[in-house]
């Protein structure tokens, strides 16, 4: 059975690929397809998003203190370095493995629910089911329960 | 910065997390430097021997964000 993108989940993994770009990633990841469903009010998922306390600017400063603090457990401090002026990525960025993996986890769920429309929902929950990465260690820092967020999730769907 | 010795995270999953930060400061890093270089008049071969990567490579990755920066013209403030 193959589910087919609605047009809120096309509307998602584009702006996954701004949100990417305008980051200055060279990849998109699977971090950026959270931010994407934070950032698209209008769909359940970002309701439970919302609802609990996940908004884009949120997230976005979870994602920033897992990398400073990734970053000062090999000795590094993000401060030392002076990175601004610099100039937006132009290039399109291409598709991470994270973010595959995110998109194809949500075909499965979709999948086993017999769900015809893949929903920005369930790229949700196959961003916050993945076992191991930057989103499940950022959410985690930021002291949500991934597990409790995942069944709001499903439910909403 | 490093004290006197680098410490090597304990846990996998914190050893793992710090490999993909460097990356992604690394590509920060390259991208700040290679628009630094750049402004101060050094050219595409200059910037590429001194990363190691082809030419080719050097301006596939930067030129376009560079001119779309206006940094062949004169240096814009963003």
């Amino acid at each position: 059975m193959f589910t087919k993108f609605g047009t809120d989940s096309r509307a998602v993994v584009h702006e996954a690929r701004e949100i990417a770009r305008g980051l200055e990633s060279p990849t998109v990841e699977a971090e950026h397809l959270l931010l994407a469903v934070a950032g698209e009010p209008g769909t359940s998922a970002h309701a439970v998003l919302v609802g609990a306390g996940l908004g884009f600017d949120r997230i976005h400063d979870a994602l920033e203190a897992e990398f400073e603090a990734s970053l000062s457990a090999v000795g590094i401090s993000l401060a030392d370095f002076d990175l601004r002026g610099t100039a937006a990525a132009a290039r399109v960025p291409r598709w991470g493995t994270s973010a595959k993996l995110a998109l194809q986890r949500a075909a499965r769920i979709a999948d086993a629910r017999r769900d015809r429309r893949l929903v920005p929902g369930h790229i949700l929950l196959g961003v916050l089911r993945a076992p191991a990465g930057t989103v499940p260690r950022a959410l985690d820092r930021a002291g949500v329960d991934r597990e409790e967020l995942s069944l709001q999730v499903a439910a909403a769907l | 910065m490093a004290e006197l010795a680098t410490p090597s995270p304990v846990d996998p999953g914190d050893g793992l997390a710090a490999v993909v930060a460097l990356r992604r400061l690394a590509e920060r890093l390259e991208a700040a430097q290679v628009e630094q270089a750049m402004r101060a008049g050094w050219s595409w071969p200059e910037v590429a021997e001194a990363l190691g990567v082809t030419r080719q490579a050097v301006h596939k990755k930067h030129a376009r964000r560079l001119i779309a920066a206006g940094v062949e013209l004169r240096r814009r403030d963003r």
